[in-house]
């Protein structure tokens, strides 16, 4: 196994000051309590979950925008746990990222042509001379004229600018791409077309990905492996065969029960046995024991005060849940 | 290649007229500005008696009403008004654009850098300095700087620049701050650039429009503060015409030979209110709306 | 009196800009009987918001009005006089909108936010309405909303809540004046998927229950699937496709649907169609033809010059595309 990425019981906590300013009661925001994964070369890993789940965190902790509370990140072996600015700049080359919202991962004020010359530049990919011939490659990787060179980001479409991003992330040639929620702002023709274009890029230069998402209806298409995150932890994670077939957790459940579909197959994969209910709590206030369980219909004794640790039912398929054993 | 390029910059400036032109009001204003800079620069060719702006008597003529000789009548002296508030003009604009262009980059400078660390000891630092300055009445603290110093208009544009700076580093510091954690800022930082890209390619750009704004609508208002030093009889000496000093000599005279005060006071008021148009513009044009 | 709520004739909308006049709306015909649930599916910049905003003639100062007709229980919306409208506004129709956050002010209380709301509506209907009733029918409009502890709900700030919270206040003021109609503009977008879930569940529940008519407007294709009983597909302005829900996805017709269709990830997987060609149409210059037809994997020569008719191939299912139906019928 190539492991490009190791996480090894992540942590990363936000003090915050849940009292008021006079009488101030600092609590740990939990955002990331505990994740631990792999991601091979090659992978498309999705890390899946709603708001307060801590997905989003965890990818900026890899990232180098936290600095994690405890734990570690190993990327090709080596660990990286600090700061992005901390971090060499090869190995800033090496992870890139495409972030959601393409309003404001671009610069309004800057061209495509500057946005994309910015990592060529810092990691001096190529020569001076060279720079617009690149930019043009790069923009042709994705599909783009190279009319849009100069164009602003309020000129081009929200589409249009996700490609962009695309292209200034794979500018520095990198091994690991972090894709936080990159078409959850799209209409779905253009996440359609966005989509294919990532797996397109991901057999070509053989990248692996972390996937940020919401949607599991698209990363049932599009990952190798899935792991569900809910108020920072990892409640279960599988190949995505095995999870969509056979999901074990009850969140994972309820989270299936949820999707709108639209085709009577579909339907049929649907859980019936459970639907949603309860609101989200947030990462200031983790229930004692297993986080979910206020949410659980098949709640056990055990739940309320013990958290479960994670247990491998079928190879390669982890789930951390009372109701089942190794 | 370069023709796209010059054509989407033309296309930008052709947006940004039509931004701007939407208010005629703000139109009037730009005319009036221009205006404003014409008399100043072509003053001595433009004024019908440019003579009288320097060291000239002429007691036949003291104190006459307007007349269709002198259009807004003439001083104790005898020099003509209207020359005399047209090349009193210039020094209104040097100050009003000098303090602007120096307290400008001072204050965007300091403002940006208090952004980028913003939430640590260098921003509580800079910030807190930047409070004092405010704290202290501006008017008083110019006309304190000025009084200690020697009576010249350069060293006025130096009061009123020590009073004014801090404003333009507060605006800066609170766009760049929130800019600073924007997404593509962020991303900036993950690609590996230094902080001087950051804080000048990245963040600056973002900040300018209140800038440019404030600059545009300020003027005016700097060179009332001169105008106001200058009536105290700091800034310009005599024989040099400086509005406020024109005001203050006439004041004896009111009400009955009202235009020697008259003229250089509604002078003010014209510069004031056509910066003021102008900067509406300005604002106009800048803004992200979409058109 | 017959049943139709709604009717929509041949609206024609747009809006002025620095280039020109971008013309949006393209002749567009929608239908609400009463209690009926219909879907407007579209992407961004199909135009749905438009429709929406001129239902309540809340549409911003560039938007211009070329032609047609919105009739509300046969009287014209368009020629409304502004106690009319207020009418409207306050008593027959209420609205959702996207951002929760921004439908509610946050320097007024939920408790606050929901009186003003009831009272306004009651004082358009003429009846007068004491704090003690108020805060009692507050209360019961918090709780068919399945709000829980509706109580201390009404003594909290916006910002105090979540957003699934927030969006089910809205809902509960918006179906606490609605009488006739209610207009969701895509309502559980900004939603977490089990909260978006149970937000649908219970407008459905409450729209049934009051009998109130629902349009929704998303740019989810299954949303509307479990929500609706017809659609209507909407691209660049125009109608492009009309039929019962259950039909859309059985016997699609027009190409935009299929494609549209085949852009959605399934939970069966299977992989995803590789989006349509092309971009979203130039409203500044609107072809003469169909709309789609630049787009359009079936397009023939005829669809750049006429724009086609709106016709019905099959009872309830209706078409705007020459390769089902010639310039005059079917």
């Amino acid at each position: 196994m190539n492991e490009l990425l190791k996480i090894d019981n992540l942590k990363k906590y936000f003090p915050v000051n849940i009292g008021s300013i006079s009488r101030k009661k600092i609590v740990n925001l939990k955002a990331v309590d505990g994740v631990s994964f792999y991601l091979n070369q090659g992978e498309i890993l999705a890390l899946v979950g709603e708001s307060g789940s801590g997905k989003s965190t965890t990818a900026y902790t890899i990232m180098g925008l936290y600095k994690p509370t405890e734990g570690k990140i190993l990327f090709k072996g080596m660990d990286i746990s600090i700061e992005a600015i901390k971090r060499p700049l090869s190995l800033k080359k090496e992870i890139q990222t495409v972030f959601q919202d393409p309003g404001t991962s671009l610069n309004p004020q800057r061209t495509v042509k500057q946005i994309l010359e910015l990592p060529l530049k810092v990691h001096r990919i190529v020569a001076k001379e060279k720079l617009n011939e690149k930019i043009e490659e790069l923009l042709g990787t994705v599909e783009l004229s190279a009319d849009y060179m100069f164009k602003y980001p309020r000129m081009i479409g929200g589409g249009e600018r996700q490609l962009v991003a695309i292209a200034r992330a794979l500018a520095t040639n990198p091994s690991l791409v972090i894709l936080d929620e990159p078409t959850s702002a799209l209409d779905v023709s253009i996440q359609a077309k966005i989509i294919n274009m990532l797996l397109k890029l991901q057999r070509d230069f053989n990248l692996s990905y972390l996937f940020i998402t919401h949607d599991l209806s698209l990363i049932r298409n599009v990952a190798t492996r899935v792991g569900i995150m809910y108020l920072g932890k990892i409640y279960e994670i599988a190949p995505t065969q095995d999870f969509f077939s056979k999901p074990l957790h009850p969140y994972t459940q309820m989270l299936l029960s949820s999707i709108p579909v639209i085709s009577n197959e579909e339907r049929e994969l649907k859980p019936k046995k459970i639907t949603s209910t309860g609101e989200i709590p947030s990462p200031v206030n983790v229930p004692p024991g297993c986080g979910f369980h206020p949410r659980c219909p098949f709640k056990l004794e055990n739940c309320l005060r013990e958290n479960p640790q994670p247990v491998e039912v079928t190879p390669g398929h982890f789930v951390r849940c009372f109701l089942y054993k190794n | 290649m370069k023709t796209l390029d010059l054509n989407v910059t033309w296309n930008s400036i052709k947006r940004s007229i039509y931004k701007f032109s939407r208010n005629k009001i703000s139109v009037v204003g730009f005319f009036m500005v221009l205006f404003i800079i014409i008399v100043a620069i072509f003053a001595p060719y433009l004024a019908p008696y440019p003579k009288h702006a320097g060291a000239f008597v002429d007691f036949n003529n003291a104190s006459k009403p307007p007349s269709l000789t002198y259009l807004f009548g003439t001083d104790p002296f005898g020099r003509d008004i209207l020359s005399r508030v047209m090349f009193a003009f210039r020094g209104a604009l040097i100050m009003g654009l000098g303090v602007i262009a120096m307290i400008v980059p001072v204050g965007v400078l300091v403002g940006l850098i208090a952004g980028y660390y913003s939430g640590t000891w260098v921003d509580t630092v800079i910030m807190r300095i930047t409070d004092v300055f405010i704290t202290l009445p501006a008017l008083l603290l110019a006309l304190a700087v000025a009084a200690l110093m020697q009576r010249t208009l350069f060293n006025s544009m130096m009061a009123v620049a020590f009073a004014w700076w801090p404003w333009y580093a507060r605006l800066t510091y609170g766009m760049a701050s929130s800019v600073r954690n924007e997404v593509f800022v962020q991303d900036a930082e993950t690609i590996g650039a230094s902080k001087t890209h950051i804080i000048f390619k990245e963040i600056l750009p973002n900040c300018l429009a209140p800038i440019f704004t404030k600059m545009a609508l300020e003027v005016g208002w700097v060179i009332l503060v001169g105008a106001t030093l200058s009536f105290v009889g700091l800034g310009e000496q005599p024989p040099t015409p400086a509005l406020g000093t024109m005001v203050s000599d006439g004041a004896k005279y009111l009400p009955f030979q009202w235009w020697i005060s008259t003229a250089p006071a509604l002078a003010i008021m014209f510069i004031i209110l056509a910066f003021n148009l102008f900067g509406d513009g300005i604002r106009d044009m800048l803004s992200t709306e979409e058109v | 009196m017959s049943d139709l709520l709604l009717n929509i004739k041949d609206l024609k909308v747009g809006y002025k800009v620095y280039e020109g006049l971008l013309r949006v709306l393209n002749g567009v015909n929608i239908e609400v009987n009463k209690g009926e649930r219909i879907g407007i599916v579209g992407e961004t910049g199909s135009g749905k918001t438009t429709i929406a905003k001129s239902m309540l003639r809340i549409l911003p100062k560039t938007a211009r009005i070329f032609g047609g007709e919105i009739l509300f229980q046969n009287k014209d919306v368009l020629k409304m006089s502004r106690s009319e409208l207020s009418v409207l506004r306050g008593q027959g129709t209420s609205m959702i909108f996207q951002d929760p956050t921004a439908s509610l002010n946050p320097v007024f209380t939920v408790g606050s936010i929901i009186s003003d709301v009831i009272r306004y509506s009651r004082t358009l209907s003429g009846s007068r309405i004491d704090s003690s009733q108020m805060k009692e029918t507050a209360i019961n409009a918090l709780i068919s909303a399945s709000l829980p502890d509706a109580d201390r709900l009404l003594a909290n700030y916006p910002f105090q809540l979540s957003g699934g919270m927030r969006q089910r206040v809205c809902i509960a003021m918006a179906l606490a004046t609605a009488r006739d109609l209610l207009i969701a503009d895509e309502p559980t977008t900004n939603l977490d998927v089990t909260i978006q879930d149970q937000v649908l569940r219970l407008i459905k529940e409450l729209v049934d229950k009051k009998d109130t008519s629902l349009i929704l407007i998303t740019h989810s294709l299954a949303v509307v699937g479990e929500m609706t009983d017809r659609v209507y597909v909407m691209y660049a302005g125009t109608i492009l496709e009309q039929v019962n829900t259950q039909d859309l996805f059985k016997n699609p017709y027009h190409p935009y649907t299929r494609a549209l269709l085949s852009c959605i990830p399934k939970l069966s997987g299977g992989g995803i169609a590789s989006g349509i060609p092309g971009q979203m149409l130039d409203y500044l210059n609107p072809p003469q033809g169909c709309r789609f037809s630049s787009r359009c994997p079936k397009v023939m020569p005829i669809c750049e010059k006429e724009s086609p008719p709106l016709v019905e191939i099959e009872p309830g299912h209706k078409v705007a595309c020459f390769l089902f139906t010639t310039k005059q019928g079917a």
